[in-house]
């Protein structure tokens, strides 16, 4: 049985219409006008125990609000969902003891004290046992190396550090399904393949179920195989990650360099569209059922001394997925 | 209000007028809160009239005279609710926090590299709360006048409306220009939100809200009479409950205006002091 | 009974932690505690100057005006040390989306989000309050025994559970009309209600003050109690109406989430 099941899932905000300037105002005191956004439209999926599935979306997709719901934070307007057999909106305790949401923008740690002192009372908030707790602060701390920072003020702490605690508050009572919301937003490189990783490995030795959204591919590549594509509240892909650059992308990259370098840029247009160039190397952006045809050109025409076939950046797909959704 | 908007464009008043704007537009978008925050506004005054008829009543059933500080019942009553229009003039609140909140976190550097007047945008800011605030209060405050009708033993003439409405503007200045300087401590001493309660709360003693001046022990209202905060409230009250001799209303009145020139020229002192201080220390 | 021992000791642990952060805050303590007293030393003065007037207001001499001011002085700020805080950031935290993490715990939110935060400088004023009450018992000559002092305790909680209900229902009304800094004020407003007799206002007025908006339960029960002013049916209704707020919390929280919209990411 899925662990996370999600069917026709609908969340529908109603926010008042403003009219501009000092007018608008007064007018709003007296009538007011709602429009509706729909933020999450009829999404169903499904997800198995131990899976690490990415939300890919651009800004306002609905990523956020699912993961709410999910978590029971937000109600649905319609639709069910349903994770390890609960239904998140009850708020049942026995729910919320096995699950966790980490959100990149939001904190959930006293500001003006250690973080250690966070970590505490989340610990007795979960009713975890003393060894436990222990266990899980030494394991984790080790791994992400915030060990020495467990007793400095949390608002004195930089972003990522603050993070990575954000991450072990809300993994001490060992959740079976962890919602990450944008994790890694905001830090740099190091910190960012830092707790990329320590996701990675948490996810295959624990076997915990894991959602990720992320606005870097680098972090969807490295951990998720698997791969939901929402845009204004659709889903518009469900699948591995690579199948998204073969659904969405009609053309491939072939890169061809030269023996003698005399072939001019003209000679190579009427075969595809050139988007590099220079008198020995050029590469050129084919629709996906011509390759072979081209290949075959190029190798039969010129005399090619290397030839090279490899997909579209994962990036520029994506953009491209998001953009084909605004039409 | 477009129009105006429009030809106004180009003179210097213009971009105050849409701080004030903007800053109304805020407040209205919360409709609720102001309905609540008008028709609430009165319950201290149910407090206040009831209390004193138990205290008149004691009175009389003591055989005592009916007259508090020359005051019958009605007119305490009436006195407690001009007392509303005279502080919906003269009380600001939020600008002693705002102010030091601005210097103490080095908030005014952002209004500094603006081409305003950091003190003329406060005053802009605090008006259109109060424009917000008059435009609720001319649905709520005529009713309660007419309900009140028969307490109001003393009609003013033309003259005592006259003073009143000046009595109005200094109220305004003087409790503008004494939160800007309260708030503009800050430049001086670090935390200072605890102590603006303190003078809050003096603030509205002083002026006459809790308690009419007149009635506090002798040696108090010799001092509190010429002191700014009457302006604040008691003297508005009384100017048109015609509690004031005719004889004495300029010379109130003029006292009143020397308050604001010396509130004047000392918070502009204290801007100068203070913002030396400021880039000094580096905001 | 496991349950209410773990979130006693989750209340201790969260007022340690207050405690903890608000010594890093000094200065803003001694401030906090000099503005209140002031603010009782103000009520007095006022008292003075009533009584200057008159002998009696309402039935009530000057030293019984004086421990209800005093009794009603200790239940506000118990009810500032507890709960008053949490309740004002509650506005914002539901305006701002900041309910989130508090909603995931397994725990019940309502508990969490009205007992996080203490302030310490309430609860050494409320001491204060107790002070005044018994220089005024003294100076009227009234005795309180040990069953009377528990009596009176167990309804100065009920006093502060009521204000709780109150401002917690005012609160959670931003959930339907966005924002209510305004009605948190009403807290002071209808505070006023509470200071004096509940003679002194009409009929009316009075009924609704011992019901709907029930300030007057709030001060003139317990303090009634200490200076023999009270039939002892008024205990009774005191705790049952107490009991009746809290449960109204408790359904309108429920009916308040569902509106919930997290807003800001
Ligand atoms: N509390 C709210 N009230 C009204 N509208 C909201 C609210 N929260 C989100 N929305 C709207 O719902 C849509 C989806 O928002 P959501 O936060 O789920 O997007 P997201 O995919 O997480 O985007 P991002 O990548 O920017 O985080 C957006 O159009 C947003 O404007
Ligand atoms: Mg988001």
């Amino acid at each position: 049985m899925p662990i996370i099941e999600v069917e026709h899932l609908t969340k529908i905000y109603r926010t008042q219409k403003r009219l501009p300037g000092l007018g608008g105002a007064v007018q709003g005191l007296f009538n007011r006008e709602y429009t509706e956004v729909r933020a999450v439209d009829d999404v169903s999926f499904t997800i198995e125990e131990g899976e690490l599935v990415g939300f890919l979306g651009p800004n306002g997709a609905g990523k956020t609000t699912t993961l709410k719901m999910l978590s029971g934070i937000l109600y649905p307007t319609s639709g069910k969902a349903r994770v390890m057999g609960f239904t998140p909106s009850e708020r049942k305790n026995d729910y919320r003891r096995q699950f966790a949401l980490v959100m990149g923008q939001k904190n959930q740690l006293w500001w003006d004290l250690p973080a250690q002192e966070s970590l505490y009372l989340n610990k007795e908030i979960y009713g975890v046992e003393d060894e436990a707790y222990q266990k899980v602060l030494d394991e984790m701390t080790e791994l992400l190396q915030v060990k020495k920072l467990l007793g400095i003020m949390v608002r004195e702490l930089s972003l990522g550090e603050r993070m990575k605690f954000e991450l072990i508050a809300s993994l001490l009572h060992r959740p079976r399904v962890l919602l990450l919301d944008e994790p890694t937003i905001g830090l740099d490189v190091v910190a960012q393949k830092n707790i990329r990783e320590f996701i990675k490995e948490y996810n295959q030795k624990t076997k915990t179920t894991i959602i990720l959204t992320s606005h870097y591919m680098n972090d969807i590549q490295a951990l998720c195989d698997r791969v939901v594509v929402i845009n204004h509240g659709h889903k518009i892909f469900d699948g591995r990650l690579d199948d998204v650059v073969e659904k969405f992308s009609q053309s491939k990259l072939i890169t061809v360099s030269f023996k003698n370098g005399n072939i001019s840029k003209d000679q190579l247009a009427p075969l595809g569209n050139v988007l590099e160039y220079t008198q020995v190397k050029a590469v050129l952006k084919v629709p996906r059922d011509q390759v072979k045809k081209t290949s075959n050109d190029l190798l039969t025409n010129f005399e090619v001394d290397d030839i090279n076939i490899e997909e579209v950046p994962i990036e520029e797909v994506i953009e491209m997925v998001f953009k084909e959704g605004d039409q | 209000m477009i129009a105006a908007t429009k030809t106004s464009a180009n003179s210097a008043f213009h971009k105050y007028w849409v701080i004030l704007s903007t800053r109304t537009q805020e407040d209205m978008a919360y409709r609720a809160n102001y309905v609540f925050g008008a028709i609430f506004r009165f319950l201290p005054l149910v407090t206040m009239i009831f209390l004193w008829w138990a205290v008149y009543n004691g009175r009389k059933e003591s055989g005592a005279s009916p007259l508090i500080g020359g005051m019958t019942y009605e007119d305490m009553v009436v006195y407690n609710t001009l007392m509303y229009v005279a502080r919906g003039f003269s009380s600001v609140p939020g600008t002693m926090s705002d102010i030091s909140k601005d210097i103490k976190d080095g908030l005014l550097n952002r209004y500094l590299i603006k081409p305003i007047n950091y003190l003329w945008y406060q005053v802009m800011y605090r008006l259109a709360h109060k424009l917000v605030f008059w435009y609720i209060a001319l649905l709520t405050f005529p009713p309660i006048f007419l309900l009140m009708r028969n307490y109001f033993s003393h009609w003013p003439t033309l003259w005592e409306w006259a003073v009143f409405v000046v009595s109005l503007f200094i109220a305004f200045s003087i409790g503008m220009l004494f939160c800007s300087m309260v708030g503009m401590l800050a430049f001086w001493f670090l935390e200072i939100s605890g102590f603006l309660f303190v003078v809050m709360m003096l603030e509205f003693f002083m002026s006459g809200q809790l308690i009419p001046l007149n009635i506090l022990p002798v040696y108090l209202h010799r001092f509190l009479f010429y002191a700014p905060f009457g302006y604040e409230g008691y003297w508005p009250c009384m100017i048109l409950m015609g509690k004031v001799p005719q004889d004495q209303l300029v010379p109130v009145l003029l006292v009143g205006f020397l308050w604001v020139a010396v509130f004047y020229g000392l918070s502009r002192w204290m801007w100068n002091m203070g913002l030396k201080r400021y880039s000094a220390v580096g905001g | 009974m496991k349950t209410l021992l773990k979130y006693l000791h989750l209340t201790g642990l969260m007022m340690r932690n207050c405690f903890v952060r608000e010594l890093q805050f000094k200065a803003n303590f001694v401030v906090r505690f000099f503005t209140e007293l002031m603010w009782l030393v103000m009520q007095f003065i006022y008292i003075q100057v009533m009584y200057g007037q008159t002998g009696q207001i309402a039935g009530w001499n000057k030293w019984e005006m004086i421990v209800l001011m005093g009794t009603n002085y200790v239940i506000a700020q118990l009810f500032e040390a507890l709960f008053y805080d949490n309740c004002v950031r509650l506005t914002d935290q539901i305006r701002q989306g900041d309910l989130d993490f508090n909603l995931i715990k397994p725990i019940n939110t309502q508990f969490l989000v009205s007992l996080r935060y203490t302030d310490y400088a309430s609860i050494v004023n409320s001491s204060v309050g107790l002070a005044v009450i018994l220089f005024a018992l003294g100076k009227l000559g009234i005795g309180v025994s040990l069953g009377g002092a528990l009596l009176f305790g167990a309804l100065v909680l009920n006093s502060v559970l009521i204000y709780y209900s109150i401002l917690f229902i005012l609160s959670v009304w931003t959930f339907w009309i966005g924002r209510s800094n305004n009605l948190m004020e009403l807290y002071w407003q209808f505070g006023q209600f509470s200071r004096y007799p509940g003679d002194i206002y009409p009929w009316l007025l009075r009924k609704l003050l011992w019901t709907l908006i029930p300030m007057l339960v709030v001060s003139n029960v317990p303090a009634g109690l200490l200076i023999h002013k009270l039939q002892n049916g008024w205990i009774f209704y005191g705790f049952a109406l107490g009991a009746g707020f809290l449960a109204f919390t408790v359904w309108i929280w429920q009916k308040g989430l569902q509106r919930y919209r997290s807003a800001s990411s």
